[in-house]
């Protein structure tokens, strides 16, 4: 079981995007579970065209009293062959909902063993219901925007954020909206902050919607690519136990001749 | 007092008794049984409309008491019911049918 958080600082970022890229890279997919636990709401049901339930509202009415690990697999839904707990659209249920499930989601998440579990937190502030996830998390990773606005809001935060526990790495953001002279290199990034950064995620609209529709050509987008070395980092980051139970599957992840292996 | 919850319940169980009980009689037990897998739809449903509408959850405490409003209104002695179970209460009085 490894869980792997993933939040902004500011803005969007794409961390919905982030999470569902590596998710369905080779290292993950087969034991992927991606919860949507962000408070202003969700976006995947919508872009992903399926329905918002079951998912995270569900979830939470039915484990209002006692929650386990196998009612979040019956709350699940199945894309391209991930795990998916949506949620709702609307900030005031999707905080509802998390704010049901409170310190008991995290316990039945740790129950879901040989799991990745992908948890997008939104941006993550001090009074969001998703906190407790970032906390029991094996390691938070902040999408940024690698601007000067965005990276000064994880600046101001940084005792905050590394106070959360986790190991905290960084994943540049390619999303649109700054000019390559605005954006600063990974090498600076990480000397101006103490924060590793753990690679770049592709800006890439065709790419999210061809991973999304399971289309052949996703393999070969700037997304998926980017994703792929950003989760043979990410693997690097988990705990030596989530690895030693990798290592079955370890040619699958940095094997060469598996690099364009089938979605 | 009865809730719209309550009363909500109450219909739920009614109608769900009612169109089994037509059929084929069932025995006490099985209506009993029957109007608690009601109840707990019933309260699953509130639950969702809830958090749809972005309000906190009713407490275990609160579901259990509009259960409990709800099967001893239609099993037992209705209001009276939770004072005949109480072992400290050694009389009751009824005066009237009005408030009960």
């Amino acid at each position: 079981m490894s869980v792997i958080a993933l939040c902004s600082a500011k803005g969007s970022p794409g961390v919905t995007t982030a999470a569902f890229a590596l998710a369905s890279t080779d290292a993950f997919r087969e034991r992927s579970l991606l919860v949507e636990a962000d408070p202003a709401g969700g976006d995947l049901a919508s872009r992903l065209g399926i329905p918002a339930e079951p998912g995270l509202a569900s979830l939470a009415a039915a484990g209002r009293r006692e929650l386990s690990a196998g009612l979040v697999e019956t709350n699940c839904q199945s894309v391209a062959g991930i795990d998916l707990v949506v949620a709702p659209a609307g900030a005031a249920s999707a905080r509802a909902a998390l704010n049901v499930l409170d310190g008991a989601f995290v316990q039945a998440l740790k129950e879901l063993n040989d799991r990745a579990l992908f948890c997008d937190l939104g941006r993550l502030g001090a009074a969001d219901a998703s906190l407790e996830l970032a906390k029991a998390a094996d390691v938070v990773l902040v999408v940024v925007r690698p601007v000067l606005a965005d990276l000064a809001h994880v600046a101001e935060g940084l005792s905050w954020w590394t106070g959360l526990g986790p190991p905290v790495v960084l994943v540049l953001s390619g999303e649109h909206g700054a000019t390559r002279r605005e954006r600063y290199p990974a090498g600076e990034v990480s000397a101006a902050l103490g924060l590793e950064v753990i690679g770049t995620l592709a800006w890439d609209p065709k790419g999210v919607a061809a991973l999304a529709g399971q289309r052949l050509e996703a393999r070969r987008s700037a997304l998926v690519q980017s994703a792929r070395s950003l989760s043979d980092a990410l693997v690097q980051q988990l705990p030596e136990r989530v690895i030693e139970m990798t290592d079955a599957t370890e040619a699958r992840i940095i094997g060469p001749a598996t690099a364009g292996a089938e979605l | 007092m009865t809730t719209d919850l309550e009363r909500r319940l109450s219909e739920d169980v009614r109608a769900g008794l009612g169109s089994a009980v037509t059929h084929d009689a069932l025995s006490l037990l099985d209506r009993k049984a029957l109007a608690g897998k009601l109840i707990a739809d019933g309260l699953q449903e509130e639950a969702s409309r809830r958090i749809a509408s972005g309000t906190g959850v009713l407490t275990s405490e609160e579901e259990d008491r509009a259960a409990r409003f709800v099967l001893d209104r239609l099993f037992m002695a209705g209001a009276l019911q939770i004072y005949l179970d109480d072992p400290s209460v050694m009389e009751l009085n009824a005066q009237g049918c009005d408030e009960v």
